[in-house]
């Protein structure tokens, strides 16, 4: 894989005092859904802004298609684009055709090409009729549609999204998901800051782990419960009886699980082990129990990435 | 270019709040310019086409300046950030959209003149060329100022108050109202250093029918202005390096 996206030793210091980024250090290959994720205050807006031309680091380089972005930031503005997320950074007085157009404009784009890349824009992004309305109208998921149409305005290699996910709802979390797949089966390179774990593990091919401006951990999720040692032991039981509400209660011969879901009816454990041996022993110990029939789930996974991201953080 | 600005126009047209709020604005230099010739009863060679004129022109540099100040809007609103991103210089974009009211302002004088037609035959000696010429130097002067007011205030919110009483002075220092003569002596020096003073002298001079404009008198005009179309470009540099050292539009 071709490395479209190479940072050495990137440090950034915000007035001389407060260290937004110290060492950092990774690459993000062509075609790849990269996820930066970390805590706020973690550096990762610096680290966009930084990759998108808009802040010169501190110390540090990044090449970006093997061109230095401090020497041509011009050229690299040409191949990169920002997807910000919520209603900001459009013209809520023009409709979303013409704000493609401004912004097509910006770019340079030549008057035979713009008109039929904003109808191609219009179909990918679905805007559908709503494009000749105005921005002042749209629902939040219609402007954060209209925000990925912005951002592919110039057709770039490499898009950054700064929280995609910001303020909305299930249906238009979905789309947003779908429009980023497909613009990686497109071969754009996607770069994508979230607070959401789920997200960072539905659509990232790799993960950035920053906390304090410092690289914790890269690359896939695979890996990150296997440097943090985790596995996971799932058990889900349903119509609970006096016996399993007393083993519940008391707790199991084999540790105490983390109850995940409970009511009268169901219950969800899980245990997070250090290794595929330990999981395998406990699950063969859990099988071993008398559930009767209400045994609906046993299974041992990798855990999800929100719970490596909490037991990274060490928040409870 | 043209498309940014014509973008920039259809936005000032559907704002309609914005629009009332300027046509509000700029009617309060025709009352002042109103109140100034009944109470202090300057004359001038001109008569009341003078005043007309001096309130159109005002009129338009009213415009002007308010198509400037939208600047800040586009702060608040992230549009800038977006504008940053793009590979197109932020000057080059700030001055298509500033180019769009120096167009704006010219068609309002023309209108305001037109009806003042109606009263005064001589309306429309503003587009002589030489009084014209003077007319838009003094509209470039408005333009970098209304530019260096915008961005400064991008840079710092608290800056905004001060530098936007900026063109209220620039308006009385101008001389258009009346003579800057009869104000003390260190004010007259102080409106020297005004981006309208010199234009709006070179207006008066070419208005008269005895005198005339020179090229002298248009040549300091020029440096004049071209001083704070320096200065605006200054400012925009500022800014850009400010940017990209703090990645975002600075407040102190």
């Amino acid at each position: 894989m071709n490395a479209v996206i190479k940072v050495e030793s990137l440090e950034h210091v915000y007035g001389g005092k407060v260290r937004a980024l110290d060492g950092v250090d990774f690459e993000v290959n062509e075609g790849e859904i990269f996820g930066v994720l970390g805590p706020n205050g973690a550096g990762k807006t610096t680290l966009v802004k930084i990759l998108s031309t808009l802040l010169v680091p501190t110390k540090g380089s990044v090449y970006i298609k093997g061109i230095d972005i401090l020497k041509n930031p011009r050229r690299i503005k040409r191949v990169i684009n920002v997807c910000f997320g919520g209603d900001q950074g459009l013209y809520w007085n023009l409709t979303g055709r013409e704000n493609l157009a401004y912004f097509m404009e910006l770019y340079r784009c030549p008057r035979k090409v713009r008109r039929r890349r904003i109808e191609e824009l219009i179909e990918f992004t679905k805007l559908g009729e709503k494009a000749d309305a105005l921005v002042r109208t749209y629902s939040a998921g219609m402007k954060q549609r209209l925000q990925i149409a912005r951002a592919l305005v110039n057709d770039p290699e490499i898009v950054y999204f700064d929280e995609p996910l910001v303020s909305l709802d299930v249906h238009f979390v979905e789309e947003v998901i779908s429009l980023m797949r497909s613009l990686a089966e497109r071969g754009k390179t996607l770069v994508v800051t979230t607070h959401s774990t789920s997200l960072a593990e539905r659509v990232c091919n790799r993960v950035l782990l920053l906390d304090r401006g410092r690289v914790l951990f890269c690359g896939n999720i695979y890996e990150l419960s296997k440097m943090l040692r985790k596995v996971l032991v799932r058990l889900k039981v349903h119509g609970i009886n006096k016996e399993i509400q007393a083993k519940l209660r008391n707790g199991l011969p084999c540790g105490r699980p983390r109850v995940k879901k409970r009511s009268a009816q169901e219950a969800e454990l899980q245990w997070l082990c250090s290794s595929w041996r330990e999981a395998l022993a406990l699950s063969q110990e859990l099988s071993r129990e008398n559930w009767d029939d209400n045994l609906e789930a046993l299974e041992v996974k990798l855990p999800p990435l929100k719970d490596l991201f909490l037991e990274m953080f060490h928040e409870p | 270019m043209i498309e940014i600005m014509r973008m920039e126009l259809v936005q000032v047209v559907r704002e309609k709040s914005y629009l009332f709020g300027l046509l509000l604005r700029s009617m309060r230099y025709v009352f002042l310019m109103y109140l100034i010739v009944r109470v202090w009863h300057i004359r001038n060679p001109l008569g009341g086409a003078y005043y007309l004129l001096a309130s159109g022109i005002m009129l338009s540099w009213t415009v002007i300046f308010a198509f400037g100040t939208r600047t800040y809007q586009e702060k608040i609103q992230r549009t800038l950030d977006t504008i940053m991103v793009s590979p197109s210089p932020l000057l080059r974009v700030l001055i298509a959209k500033n180019l769009c009211g120096l167009i704006c302002g010219t068609l309002f004088l023309l209108i305001f003149l037109a009806v003042a037609r109606a009263f005064v035959d001589q309306a429309f000696i503003l587009f002589a060329p030489w009084p014209f010429a003077f007319y838009l130097l003094s509209c470039l002067g408005i333009f970098a100022l209304s530019l260096c007011v915008s961005l400064a205030s991008a840079l710092n919110w608290s800056l905004r108050s001060f530098v936007g009483s900026l063109v209220p002075l620039a308006y009385i220092l101008s001389g258009i109202s009346f003579p800057v003569e009869l104000l003390p002596q260190p004010v007259h020096w102080l409106a020297w250093i005004s981006p309208v003073y010199w234009p709006i002298q070179g207006l008066k001079l070419s208005l008269k029918e005895s005198g005339g404009a020179t090229i002298g008198h248009f040549g300091l005009s020029a440096l004049s202005v071209a001083w704070y179309l320096i200065l605006a470009v200054s400012v925009v540099d500022l800014l850009v390096r400010r940017f990209t050292r703090y990645g975002e539009w600075v407040n102190f």
